[in-house]
């Protein structure tokens, strides 16, 4: 092992931030972008739910890394100058719009059709209907898919390091091309993400817990159970 | 900057033979997925609490760490232990480990769907283990999530241009190589992009068809 | 429970239109729901519609709480057109405002109840007062416990709508819907989801605000104790149309229609 453990914490620790500078700034064009286009895809009218539609399955289609290339290569032929940074946040935002657009739009409409009847009942405006009966409604059920799509969210940052940013995977490429000793660098990359989308569901967890509109119904009784005794019990005769 | 269209036409043989190096490492890592996903799916479902919790731990490694550092993983550090594969084998085992994780979620899914009265009905008619899982169990588990198992089997056909990093030299990695030679990007990645989008989305609207057509058939089943 | 403070509407008796109209109205799904229908509610009237399930009478509730649209046909409030309104003259489909005006006159009570989960039982009836009559929270917060009191249920004002029985959920709903003063309140099946235990303290309410009251009523109901008691026009219904109406004496006793005889046969 190398004798400098600065060496190795140093440029990890830099490239966890740029990952996390990444990954906020995605996140934040995603989610608000994503919410936009979920409205749009509600909206009444044909056209906006049609371009809803189209950037949804565009963006969902494409593939995040031949779309970051496209735009590193093409946009500044076509006079269009962004730092490496900014391109980064553009195309994971706009990926990652698409799915959330499509949760949100899921939670809302998960919201039981009888409380937007009731509200309508009280002569609630559709702009009350929604804030205050629909949206804290849909807010918990959306929220363990915003996770997870939080957690692939920060999975996909790893491709801005084809495209020469600094992030905790081009850190680990790097180390290895000077060290070698991949399996420990690697490892060790893999052990920061899990520990980020540990971090990452335990928060949202806690958000979600928070936010319960009832307590949870029993859940289920685990299958598992049955096949225990299944598999203790029976077994080949 | 405009669209050189006597370039885009010279490009197009070779980009169609990496389309075709993407298909096969896809349809590859896709088996491989399926196959492995299942088996993954099986151990998550049982009541052995080792094998469960293994099967759980390999999901989440693979689902929680990005694609990107699982390949690199498998093409730089196996060497080092004497383990050397060809960036085209790394690259389709990198993305069959990779989509089996995903598979396996969707299989266990599936199983724990079963209504626990078939495994009963099988106890009681003294039916193998291996014949329930394969003459009950398995037959009523797999049908409805056939969509989802498609959706990452789509997944995996867009994931397969990160292998071009490794060195494999499919559709991504045509697109890559015919942008240096010529210092012509635009038109490449261009062609490119509208390639993976086209089947892309072919493939989305064609399992969508599918599951409403699984809708009306089995309407008892609640899609996952 | 309380019967002081009855809700009274500021109904014009002088005005000769009757509270509610349907004219020629026609719904269809897949199939015609309702065909070509004629009914009329007068001010104050307690009207209770019955029939097979599938008729088409929760369909007409619906239309009136504009939660539906009639394909033809005209529907009126004390004489006002409900789905459409006049613009320079000419009748145009009526446009969100004036459904959200004409809906100031209509309350609902819903099957499922649907309570708003995310809220205590105070701010479910606060909740219509503050957005739509523009109240303040403490004006909306005395008249809100006025009328769960009125429904027997102030102490549990701060409570979640989880923590209450079905009955009790029904009743909330109740004083949600009455607190905004409704000229016509509809009852949708209102005790059809609830434990036979609990229906009599719904029923309870109801009597109350059919006795003291002068707010007019339809109800859709299977209970048919309950509706001879309180009604003063029971209407049988089947299949999109009106087969006979009249006082419940005359309907329950005496049937003349053969499709009402079975229908009363085999529900009681």
């Amino acid at each position: 092992m190398p004798t400098f453990w600065d060496e190795i914490v140093r440029p990890l620790a830099e490239g966890t931030m740029m990952t996390l500078l990444v990954f906020v700034g995605g996140i934040l064009i995603a989610t608000t972008l994503g919410i936009a286009v979920a409205a749009l895809r509600l909206s009444k009218f044909a056209i906006l739910r049609g371009i809803a539609w189209v950037h949804v399955e565009f963006f969902r289609g494409v593939s995040v890394l031949v779309l970051i290339f496209w735009v590193f290569f093409v946009f500044p032929l076509i006079g269009i100058t962004m730092t490496t940074l900014m391109t980064a946040w553009v195309v994971i935002g706009l990926n990652q719009s698409a799915f959330i657009a499509e949760i949100v739009r899921a939670g809302i409409q998960a919201v039981p059709r009888g409380q937007v009847e009731a509200s309508i009942a009280i002569n609630l405006s559709s702009w009350d209907r929604f804030r205050n009966i629909v949206f804290p409604q849909a807010l918990p059920i959306a929220l363990p898919p915003y996770a997870n799509q939080l957690v692939n969210t920060l999975k996909e940052t790893a491709v801005v390091s084809l495209i020469g940013l600094a992030d905790l995977t081009f850190r680990g490429n790097e180390l290895r091309t000077h060290l070698g000793h991949s399996m420990e660098i690697f490892v060790s990359i893999g052990i920061v993400y899990l520990l980020l989308a540990y971090l990452l569901t335990q928060g949202t967890s806690w958000l979600e817990r928070k936010m319960r509109v009832e307590p949870k119904r029993g859940a289920k009784p685990k299958q598992t159970i049955k096949l225990r005794s299944f598999f203790m019990g029976g077994g080949i005769k | 900057m405009s669209w050189d269209w006597a370039y885009s036409i010279s490009i197009i043989p070779a980009l169609l033979s990496g389309l075709w190096v993407t298909l096969i490492v896809t349809f590859i890592a896709t088996s491989f997925g399926l196959i492995g996903g299942l088996g993954l799916g099986i151990l998550g479902s049982m009541a052995n609490p080792v094998l469960s919790r293994i099967a759980g731990a390999y999901v989440v490694i693979f689902r929680n760490t990005p694609f990107l550092v699982q390949l690199y993983l498998i093409y730089f550090a196996l060497p080092e232990f004497g383990i050397v594969l060809s960036s085209e084998v790394s690259g389709v085992l990198g993305l069959g480990l990779f989509i089996s994780a995903y598979m396996a979620e969707v299989y266990r899914a599936g199983i724990t769907s079963v209504p626990s009265g078939q495994w009963e009905a099988s106890i009681s008619i003294n039916m193998s283990k291996f014949h329930t899982w394969t003459r009950v169990i398995l037959p009523q588990a797999i049908p409805p999530i056939i969509p989802m198992l498609g959706n990452y089997a789509n997944l995996a056909f867009k994931l397969s241009a990160y292998v071009a990093v490794i060195g494999t030299i499919e559709l991504f990695g045509t697109a890559l190589r015919l942008g240096e030679r010529s210092y012509r990007y635009l038109e490449p990645f261009t062609l490119v992009g509208l390639m993976y989008l086209i089947v892309s989305v072919a493939v989305t609207v064609s399992l969508r068809q599918l599951e409403k057509r699984m809708q009306r058939t089995r309407p008892q089943m609640t899609t996952l | 429970m309380e019967r002081e403070s009855p809700v009274t509407t500021t109904d014009d008796v002088r005005s000769d239109h009757p509270m509610v109209e349907f004219r020629n109205v026609v719904k269809r799904y897949d199939q015609t729901v309702l065909d070509n229908l004629d009914l009329v509610v007068g001010k104050g009237e307690k009207s209770v519609i019955i029939g097979p399930s599938g008729s088409g009478k929760t369909t007409i509730l619906r239309i009136l709480m504009t939660l539906v649209r009639p394909e033809e046909g005209e529907v009126l409030i004390d004489g006002t057109p409900l789905w459409k309104m006049e613009r320079g003259g000419q009748l145009v489909d009526a446009n969100d405002k004036h459904l959200r005006e004409m809906r100031n006159s209509l309350g609902m009570v819903f099957q499922q109840f649907n309570l708003f989960p995310h809220m205590t039982v105070l701010r479910n009836v606060t909740e219509g007062l503050i957005r739509v009559k523009g109240m303040s929270k403490n004006q909306a917060e005395e008249e809100a416990l006025a009328n769960l009191d009125r429904v027997g249920l102030r102490h549990r004002a701060s409570d979640h709508t989880w923590q209450l029985s079905g009955g009790q959920q029904q009743r909330v709903a109740i004083a949600r819907a009455i607190a905004l003063k409704p000229r016509v309140l509809l009852f949708d099946e209102v005790t059809s989801a609830l434990d036979p235990e609990l229906v009599g303290e719904v029923l309870e309410v109801i009597r109350d605000l059919a006795f003291n009251t002068n707010i007019t009523m339809l109800f859709v109901t299977h209970e048919m104790r309950f509706a001879r008691e309180i009604a003063d026009n029971v209407i049988m219904f089947d299949r999109g149309q009106v087969v006979e109406q009249g006082p419940p004496a005359q309907i329950f006793d005496d049937p003349r229609e053969l499709r009402t005889q079975d229908f009363l046969r085999k529900v009681t």
